[in-house]
């Protein structure tokens, strides 16, 4: 089994609800986000795009395979959770994630990470991004029910060696691919 | 990363696994509407895990509330667990999600930076240094004070100013009720966003905020006229993407790329404020090619009715009624009542012996149009010619053609009301209003639904002058129309949203008395001399029913507000006990609320029991069949205000006092047009602040300019600039691409002093236009790199 996240790239208007309403469910404190808007402007062809993303739940998932202290798990159903009690906030999951998709703490020194709210949908409920997305621009499901229920053009990056479950809808006027310039977005950032 | 040079053009084939093409139709069930269903298959527990499925929020005790500054005032549900509210959620009971703004009510209450007690000014103003005083010194400070100035120079010395900050009835309305108990204190005349649509809307169709949201998605042919709903409408702008998905246009008309024209299929950019002459020649190409729509016309217009040549006037069959039109009636050749039974009324009089006494509407609308031809637009607005006269012709033939005008920035502009009223007059002759589909779409709206005031205001037996609130700084300076001794503002910040901030801070300096009712220490609260903090959302109760929005929503209390604040109602209360009419104020929430629901005729039971209802319904259609809401039912085209103001009372336009290719000294000095853009960050200056955004959005203003005006002044990408004009100066961050018209640049609206202040530093202060409109978009600048 296989979960991950679709986003509708194409159709996102870059309101940020899904940050936020991530932010708000998981109770997170200053300076920490699960899930990052990243704004596309693109001159020619004319194009102005967002590009939600959080953790990817990753096949091969290097936060899994680096944390000293094995914090990281990944489920049968393919979440790829932290157990956050044993977290040492020693980044090493933040710097070897190619999506930057971990996120520390400085109140706590601890890092945080998406867990695609898992005990949301244990309970028969949507993620929280999901639900409060005003466009339905994302999804969370089984990676070839996503892959058969939307238009989607491409699954994020293999050749980034973790193998991710992400399938994002492209806005067709980008001619970079719109993960690639979140993630240089994200390393120019850090 | 590995980039992908061979990526196709169609954005398909990559080096990627390639997902398996779906079906549009599959994801649609997806899209539609607001948020997707949960699924009903929880996965199975595991053992041993960190999570389990257990719910933080299990237990909480829910409240519902609202967003009620000036946006869509989506419907807000509370989570309080141990007295603390932990979590605000968009409610099920919205048609569309709320906003990240919405969700970020819960930390607002929780907001170390809110004010918790009075505040009195202990510097000077701007300083920033205040002490805390007792709300009893409070209350002492400001009757000594309202007596000063009533006794000085009577109660009109005292200005009262509201904002958009909350649409609330416990707010403006109370506000309205004390000062008129006063005596009648003076206010200010003037408004920020929409004047162009009340002075154009309201003659020619009867009556505004009358809104076409729920007809979007039945459109086939959506024109975003110089506005950006995917940020003012942001809870529902999947409805216009949907127009595209279905086989539809999207035309956006905006110098700017804005995240609207990014989904659109067309984007047209004029030049700031040339949309009048734009629409002119829009119905010029439809007038000369015959695309209108007679029967409409003839049926649900007053295209054909007469306007004496000697008074300029219509001519009325009885003076006093102001419905009776009359028209020529074509079988006949005389002249009847515009509603009389089988006429057939002429358009227009070109050989008929009337011709010499009379013109038509339709005529003298064609007259203005005529110098409009599609090359003189292209010439003065910067539109090519042929997209000019293609999306008139595309916006005629449409099977339903909607204008989506949002009280946009087009109509901040010295021609805005004209610029709205020419939407108005293309959607009549093309008979696009009244149908599924179709419409002028207003910011809005429940307008046709009565409502009460929670607190009756009396009616003062003198006129009390108000004062030009965009040229408040020289009102204040000179004294006229009047002296201001105290200033009271709530709900809204002067210092960011009022154009030429400069001056409003001298106002404000110069005001010996300036109070202001509060959640955080705004740039208008640095500006105080006494500051009050006031509760927020889910700290009080209330109800709203505005004309923003289709729903009557109970305001629900589910905390105490931070520290010692005290809700705008209670503050009025205690000082109308001390002015002697308490018994008006002192009244049970259930009373109050009740005042204001009553005309609706929602109940009050009915409102707790279901905490919001849609009073509007999710068919509505305005001016339906063609049934318009002014004297004569019909859409009047010619519009006597104007007149009286001195304008052409039918749709004109003339070039700006302000425009960049005006052969003038200051078209030379500051070349380049400036306009203002909304954020995400907040609505107006409400939200700016606040640390989450900061999290998610720009941290500081951003100046938006085309790479030829940046190459040109030497400023690239991320440079810190000074945007400056004989205003005054903004600060900000360069954001240089080809996303926009070259000569023109975007300022971020809402920006507070401590963040760096506001864009309105430089903004047009203009006063006064026809149906005096705000011209914050009719500013001329020039940037330089920050030295």
């Amino acid at each position: 089994m296989a979960i991950g996240f679709w986003m509708n790239n194409k159709n996102c208007y870059g309101c940020k609800t899904c940050s936020i309403a991530c932010k708000s469910e998981k109770q997170l404190g200053p300076g920490v986000l699960l899930r990052t808007v990243t704004e596309i402007r693109q001159d020619d062809p004319a194009a102005f795009a967002f590009l939600s993303m959080a953790c990817n739940h990753c096949e091969e998932p290097a936060c899994v395979e680096n944390c000293p202290v094995g914090a990281y798990s990944k489920l049968e159903d393919g979440t790829v959770m932290q157990d956050h009690t044993v977290c040492i906030g020693c980044k090493t999951c933040i710097s070897a994630c190619p999506y930057g998709a971990p996120s520390y703490d400085e109140a706590t020194s601890t890092t945080f990470k998406c867990d695609g709210c898992y005990d949301r949908r244990q309970r028969g409920e949507l993620p929280a991004c999901v639900a409060a997305c005003p466009g339905a621009n994302l999804a969370l499901d089984e990676m070839d029910a996503l892959q058969s229920a939307h238009a989607a053009d491409i699954v994020s990056d293999e050749n980034s060696g973790t193998k991710p479950n992400f399938v994002i809808t492209v806005d067709a006027a980008l001619t970079e691919e719109p993960d690639d310039i979140a993630v240089a977005a994200a390393a120019e950032k850090a | 990363m590995t980039k992908n040079s061979e990526r196709a053009a169609d954005a398909t084939l990559t080096r990627r696994a390639f997902v398996g093409a779906a079906a549009a139709t599959a994801a649609a069930a997806g899209l539609a509407g607001c948020a997707p269903a949960a699924t009903d298959d929880a996965p199975a527990d595991e053992e041993g895990l960190p999570a389990t499925g257990e719910d933080p929020y299990e237990g909480a005790e829910i409240f519902y509330s609202t967003c009620p500054p000036e946006c869509q005032h989506h419907n807000l549900k509370g989570y309080v667990v141990d007295g603390k509210l932990v979590k605000v959620e968009s409610s099920e009971l919205n048609d569309c999600a709320a906003c990240a703004r919405g969700i970020a009510r819960a930390y607002m209450t929780n907001d170390p930076e809110r004010l918790t007690v009075p505040l009195l000014r202990d510097g000077d103003k701007g300083s920033g240094k205040f002490k805390e005083i007792t709300w009893d010194e409070a209350f002492d400070l400001i009757q000594q004070k309202f007596d000063e100035a009533i006794a000085a120079d009577g109660v009109e010395s005292i200005c009262y100013v509201t904002g958009s900050g909350n649409f609330g009835a416990m707010h403006g309305p109370v506000a309205n009720a004390f000062f008129a108990h006063l005596g009648g204190a003076s206010t200010t005349v003037g408004s920020l966003c929409c004047a162009g649509t009340t002075a154009s809307i309201v003659p020619i169709y009867g009556q505004r905020f009358l809104d076409c949201r729920n007809q979007i998605e039945n459109s086939t042919y959506c024109v975003i006229w110089g506005n950006n709903p995917a940020i003012s409408k942001q809870g529902y702008f999947q409805r216009f993407e949907k127009v595209v998905e279905n086989g539809g246009k999207l035309v956006v008309i905006d110098p700017i790329y804005t995240e609207s024209a990014a989904k659109a299929t067309d984007w047209i950019a004029p030049w700031p404020g040339t949309d009048a002459a734009l629409g002119l020649a829009m119905l010029k190409t439809i007038v000369d090619e015959k695309l209108y729509d007679e029967e409409f016309l003839l049926a649900h217009t007053c295209a054909p009715c007469l306007v004496d040549k000697a008074t300029g006037t219509p001519v009325l069959e009885a003076e006093d009624d102001p419905a009776s039109f009359m028209v020529l009636d074509a079988a006949t050749g005389t002249v009847v009542r515009h509603d009389a039974p089988n006429i057939t009324a002429a358009l227009t009089l070109e050989g008929t012996p009337q011709a010499e006494q009379y013109s038509t509407e339709f005529e003298l609308i064609y007259a203005n149009a005529a110098p409009w031809t599609a090359e003189a637009a292209e010439t003065e607005c910067g539109v090519p010619a042929a997209d000019i006269q293609r999306i008139a012709r595309e916006y005629a033939a449409a099977e339903h053609a909607m204008i989506v005008q949002n009280m946009g920035g087009f109509m901040r502009t010295e021609n805005g009301t004209y610029a709205t009223a020419i939407g108005a007059y293309l959607a009549a002759f093309c008979g696009q209003v009244g149908h599924i589909g179709d419409g002028v779409s207003d910011a809005g709206g429940m307008n046709e639904v009565k409502t009460g005031a929670p607190i009756p205001v009396p009616e003062l037996d003198h006129k009390v002058p108000a004062i030009p609130r965009f040229k408040f700084g020289e009102a204040v300076l000179a004294q006229d129309p009047l002296k201001v001794n105290v200033l009271w503002s709530m709900t809204g910040s002067p210092m960011t949203q009022w154009p030429n901030t400069n001056m409003v801070k001298a106002a404000l300096e110069a005001i010996p008395f300036v109070v202001t009712v509060e959640h955080y220490l705004t740039s208008t609260a640095l500006y105080s001399d006494l500051v009050l903090p006031c509760t927020g959302m889910f700290e009080m109760e209330g109800v709203l029913a505005n004309a923003r929005s289709h729903w009557v929503q109970l305001v629900e209390k589910a905390v105490d507000g931070p520290g010692q604040c005290k809700s705008d109602l209670e503050i009025f209360t205690e000082l109308a006990k001390r002015y002697g009419f308490g018994d008006a104020f002192d009244v049970p929430m259930d009373t109050l609320i009740s005042n204001v629901i009553e005309p609706t005729g929602v109940t009050l039971e009915e409102l707790k029991e279901k905490k919001a209802i849609d009073v509007v319904g999710p068919d509505y259609i305005p001016y339906k069949d063609g049934e318009f809401l002014t004297p004569s039912k019909k859409a009047e085209f010619w519009v006597a205000a104007w007149k009286e103001e001195g304008f052409d009372p039918i749709v004109t336009y003339a070039r700006s006092e302000e425009d960049a290719r005006n052969d003038n000294e200051l078209a030379g000095k500051y070349p380049l047009f400036a306009v203002q853009q909304k954020t995400y960050r907040g609505v107006h200056s409400t939200f700016h602040a606040l640390p989450w955004m900061d999290e998610i959005c720009d941290t500081e203003p951003h100046i938006l300019m085309h790479a030829d005006d940046a190459a040109a002044r030497g400023i690239a990408d991320g440079d810190a600039v000074v945007v400056f004009n004989d205003r005054g100066e903004h600060r900000g961050i360069a954001r240089v691409n080809k996303l926009l018209k070259p000569g023109v640049i975007g300022l971020q609206n809402g920006w507070w002093e401590q963040q760096g202040g506001s864009s309105s530093y430089v903004t047009n202060d203009k006063w006064k236009t026809l149906g005096g409109t705000h011209c914050c978009n009719q500013t001329l600048v020039d940037v330089k790199k920050e030295a």
